[in-house]
């Protein structure tokens, strides 16, 4: 009794201590929070109201496709429609939806306090924020892209859609990749270095296996897309004829580059929620997840199988049949670990004991639907089928089934498994079974049709159909199943509310898992956990109720508040024995300026205010420099104790901290958008027939080869300075060696830009011109890393033991030289006669 | 500390399928290339064209690369070590195998389908 107030009141001091440090300032101060918990919510509350726009034009759509020749919407409007239907499901509800779950489960999960980088989930959520901000006023203005989610060249090109639409899309959507992208390195960065001690790779949950492999996805996808915007933009507003057939381009590189992102996008959706049933079935079948590393072996199949498929939705573009067999192998063989996955649950539920609940319901729905849908992924992934239903209905209804079976029915499933966790209440369920059929029933009654009314062959994206055609019966019944199913979100919602107002409170672990992020109190303060669990188990075995107190009462690691750090664990990738103790940023206003800025300038882009556009993007750059001003320590600190016995030091001071890995996987990200520029170049000189032999530029090898020596140098010089603050010796000169050299190069790349002529001609000289500029870019950068690298050593806050701004820089030095030459070996290929 | 050995770096999870990968964008390439260039009516021997062969000798340059990883990870799957390393050998071959019956599957066509058309 007595040791039990003594730990009562222990833990009621360590919170308060606690909470004085990580909770963001009240009132307008909210806005700088930049909270794992907080931001988390933010993205998910967001990505909601997305899905209800999204949803309400869905409706729209099936309104006006009801009957034939409706004169509902008309084709101006419906075009915009269907368009921003596909693109706010896409990218402003799914992908936001899913990372604001993985921001504020997955600490939780692996026994951290916060993700990596806090202040870049918080920019990434501004952004995300912004840019879908742009899209909507842009669809209340009537102005909203229209040339379908996948953004066709040459239909989206400058003669054939004039006005600001396809711009909108360009750029709103990469606005919104960038925070997806900082999502992507921020994930890995926290999964592979920030969880509890002794949680060793082996024993991680299993969402954090397949959040890890959706991250890398996500790497590995949107520089394509990115790329692919950036260029169809050049296209549009300088003239750069990249997709243009009659000056060398061709539009079929839009499609490779949009379906490049596009496919492995389609499982970067799916694979978050199948991460979160394989958290919610043992639970409810009360049995570990059964085949726990077949799974991640699955999930690591799928990951690659996605990325070799991308064709299959260019079966219909005259590529050769060869070719064609190999997207259509490894589209059907995609089905092999994704049914691995299926039979890992349903052998989980089979060995367990299972219990049934309203999230199993909402499981039962996903895979019935989930499975009808890869069905006919199969019949579509086989060349002569697709021929016959290629944009037709059948695919909707396809596309239909594995997203909402694949995503929507998991995640209403994780709301109810879920929201507890978040608002410290259990639901009362009232109303979510009804909700449940209205939904099923609903979805069935309008996309099962559509496989009919493809089959029939009624077109996609068409806003209006013949009666001869026959169709109407059909399209009717799917519109009023459209509506049914409406009416079962509408239920859910209440019953969503019903929960939030009315639903009793628990003290933790309500569905009695077995998983870490039910040991935080309940809803979770900002600090998530008062002290850091020590896990000896796999993470999936373990007794939430047993350890949430213990930590509460300050028994784990950093059990104590000190300096009014923010502070977290950071681990060995492989072991996960203690290293470092990573120390975050406070909250701060920062990242939201930074996001505002990033918006000014993308906002004078799309007004085409190119000159204007410089200052934006100067206040940019000179907000991120400030990010950095609070970090780091002007001396060498002590090792710091870390529990009773146990002392590391703090992040900077240590070989690999988090921030190291993150350029690691920025460079990553970068070496795929160069990657992809590469094979655009490739591309239009191999397949594109209106391709010069003999007249184009010829490359000045008097400058193209000092270039290349100047980022040699520049990357040598960085080295060195690496070398010397080491050894301890002084290294300002080295560094100004290596900003010299840079400027060297980029003048020259510069130089050579303006030898090359009018870029508008032909893609030959677009696209020399597209390398060159993107390593003069990283030229430029190189100059910024220096003068920063000597900034910090000028403010003492560099040290042989506090080295890692300098290797960092060190790292873009040397990536720099490696784009410099390998840009101008493919520019001289590319201008050679 | 004790270091991993070269074969128990966490790369090797995807050794096999980056293979895979590669192979893919290799043949995928060179079709392309071989295609415009017409290399598919060169006859080097019997029925074989050029691009044909080329196709072939990728094909098996990367049954062969994944059937290395293979045996290489097989060979040092035996041994003690830490549980982490234990387990992260097991998942790379089972990966790595993974991969070689998906790179027979996915470019077995360059055996026999026509090329160009
Ligand atoms: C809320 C219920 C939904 C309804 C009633 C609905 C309805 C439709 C319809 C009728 C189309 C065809 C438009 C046309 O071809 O003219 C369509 C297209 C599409 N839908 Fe949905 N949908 C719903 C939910 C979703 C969800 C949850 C997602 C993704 C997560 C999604 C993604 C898409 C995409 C990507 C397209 C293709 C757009 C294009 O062709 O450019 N939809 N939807
Ligand atoms: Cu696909």
């Amino acid at each position: 009794m007595d040791e039990g107030n003594t730990r009562a009141r222990s833990s009621i001091r360590l919170h308060k201590e606690l909470s004085a440090i990580w909770d963001a300032p009240p009132g307008w101060g909210r806005l700088a929070a930049v909270n794992h918990t907080t931001i988390g919510k933010r993205f998910m509350l967001t990505a909601f109201v997305f899905f209800l726009i999204g949803g309400l034009l869905g409706m729209l759509i099936r309104a006006q496709l009801a009957t034939s020749g409706s004169a509902f919407i008309g084709a101006p409007i419906y075009n915009q429609i269907f368009t921003m239907h596909g693109t706010i499901m896409m990218f402003l509800f799914a992908i936001p939806m899913f990372e604001g779950f993985a921001i504020y489960l997955l600490p939780k999960m692996l026994g951290a306090r916060d993700m990596a980088f806090p202040r870049l989930t918080a920019y990434g959520y501004w952004c995300y924020l912004f840019g879908g901000s742009i899209l909507i006023v842009a669809l209340l203005a009537g102005v909203a892209p229209n040339g379908g989610w996948f953004l066709y060249t040459p239909l989206n090109s400058q003669p054939y859609s004039p006005g600001i639409n396809a711009d909108i899309w360009l750029l709103g959507i990469t606005f919104v990749e960038i925070s997806a992208l900082s999502a992507a390195i921020e994930i890995i960065v926290s999964i592979l270095r920030l969880r509890a001690p002794g949680m060793s790779i082996e024993r991680m949950p299993i969402m954090a296996w397949y959040l890890l492999v959706t991250a890398f996805m996500m790497l590995f996808g949107f520089p394509p897309l990115i790329l692919g915007s950036i260029l169809l933009e050049l296209e549009r507003a300088f003239d750069l004829p990249f997709f243009d057939p009659t000056r060398g381009g061709d539009s079929l590189l839009w499609q490779h580059l949009f379906w490049l992102f596009g496919h492995p996008e389609v499982y970067i959706i799916f694979l978050p929620a199948a991460g979160a049933v394989s958290m919610m079935i043992p639970t409810f079948a009360r049995h570990e997840l059964v085949g726990y590393r077949s799974v991640i072996l699955a999930v690591m199949a799928v990951g690659f199988l996605s990325f070799g498929l991308w064709v299959h939705h260019m079966f219909t573009v005259g590529i050769p049949h060869l070719a064609l067999a190999f997207f259509s192998a490894a589209s059907g063989l995609v089905a092999i670990p994704t049914a691995v996955q299926l039979f890992s649950w349903i052998a989980t539920i089979a060995q367990g004991r299972p219990r049934f609940d309203v999230p199993m319901l909402y499981l039962g729905g996903a895979f019935v639907v989930f499975i009808l849908g890869g069905l006919t992924g199969v019949m579509l992934a086989m060349v002569p089928f697709n021929f016959q239903a290629h944009d037709t209905h059948f695919v909707v209804a396809h596309l239909h089934y594995v997203l909402v079976g694949g995503f929507v029915f998991p995640l209403l499933a994780a709301t109810y498994y879920w929201l507890p966790h978040i608002t410290g209440r259990m639901a009362r369920h009232s109303v979510s079974v009804p909700a449940f059929w209205l939904l099923f029933g609903g979805f069935n009654l309008t996309f099962f049709i559509m496989h009919l009314t493809g089959l029939l062959g009624m077109p996609r994206r068409v806003w209006t159909y013949p009666e001869a055609a026959g169709w109407d019966i059909f399209n009717l019944i799917s519109s009023v199943g459209s509506f049914v199913m409406a009416a079962g979100f509408a239920l859910f919602a209440v019953d969503i509310v019903l929960q939030l107002r009315f639903g009793e409170r628990f003290r933790r672990n309500p569905w009695r898992a077995r998983t870490l992020e039910w040991a935080t109190p309940t809803p979770p303060p900002s600090y998530a956990f008062a002290s850091l669990p020590v896990i000896s188990d796999r993470a999936d075995r373990l007794d939430p109720d047993r350890i949430g107190p213990e930590l509460a009462a300050g028994r784990g690691y950093l059990g104590a508040a000190r300096n009014g750090w923010m502070e977290t664990l950071g681990v060995d990738i492989a072991s996960g024995e203690p290293r470092e103790v990573v120390i975050l940023p406070r909250p701060t206003y920062l990242p939201l300026f930074t996001a505002l800025a990033t918006g000014a300038f993308v906002l004078c882009l799309l007004f085409k205010a190119y000159a204007l556009s410089i200052v934006p993007l100067l206040v940019v750059l000179g907000l991120f420099l400030a990010w950095t001003v609070s970090s780091g320590s002007r001396r060498d600190l002590e090792d710091l104790p870390i529990a009773p016995g146990k002392t590391a030091p703090p992040h900077w001071q240590v070989e690999r901290p988090p921030s190291w890995w993150a350029m690691s996987f920025t460079l990553t990200a970068d070496g795929v958008f160069f990657a992809s520029l590469l094979f655009g170049v490739l591309f239009l000189r191999v397949v594109s027939p209106d391709w010069p032999a003999s007249q184009g530029p010829v490359l000045d090898l008097r400058l193209a080869l000092p270039a290349i020596a100047a980022a040699g140098l520049a990357a040598l010089a960085g080295r060195h300075a690496v070398r010397r603050l080491l050894s301890g010796r002084p290294l300002a000169v080295a560094l100004v060696a290596c900003a010299g050299a840079h400027l060297a190069a980029m003048a020259l790349l510069v130089a050579m830009i303006v030898a090359l002529g009018d870029p508008t001609v032909h893609a030959n000289r677009a696209t020399i011109f597209a390398l060159l500029a993107f390593a003069a870019l990283h030229a430029a950068l190189g100059m910024i890393f220096a003068a920063f690298g000597l900034w910090r050593e000028r403010s003492g806050l560099l040290s042989p033991a506090r080295s890692v701004d300098l290797r960092i820089g060190a790292m873009w030095h040397g990536a720099s030289a490696v784009v410099v030459t390998i840009a101008l070996l493919f520019a001289w290929i590319g201008s050679a006669p | 500390m004790s270091r991993t050995s070269f074969l128990g770096q966490p790369f090797f999870l995807v050794a096999g399928f980056s293979i895979w990968a590669v192979g893919f964008l290799a043949l995928y390439a060179l079709l392309s290339v071989g295609c415009a260039y017409g290399w598919n009516e060169i006859v080097v021997v019997g029925s074989f064209s050029l691009l044909r062969l080329q196709l072939v000798a990728v094909f098996i340059v990367s049954l062969a690369a994944c059937a290395g990883v293979v045996a290489a990870l097989l060979a040092r799957r035996r041994g003690g070590g830490k549980a982490s390393e234990h387990f992260l050998a097991i998942l790379a071959l089972q990966a790595s195998l993974a991969a070689l019956v998906a790179t027979f599957f996915t470019f077995a066509g360059v055996l026999t389908l026509s090329i160009c058309d």
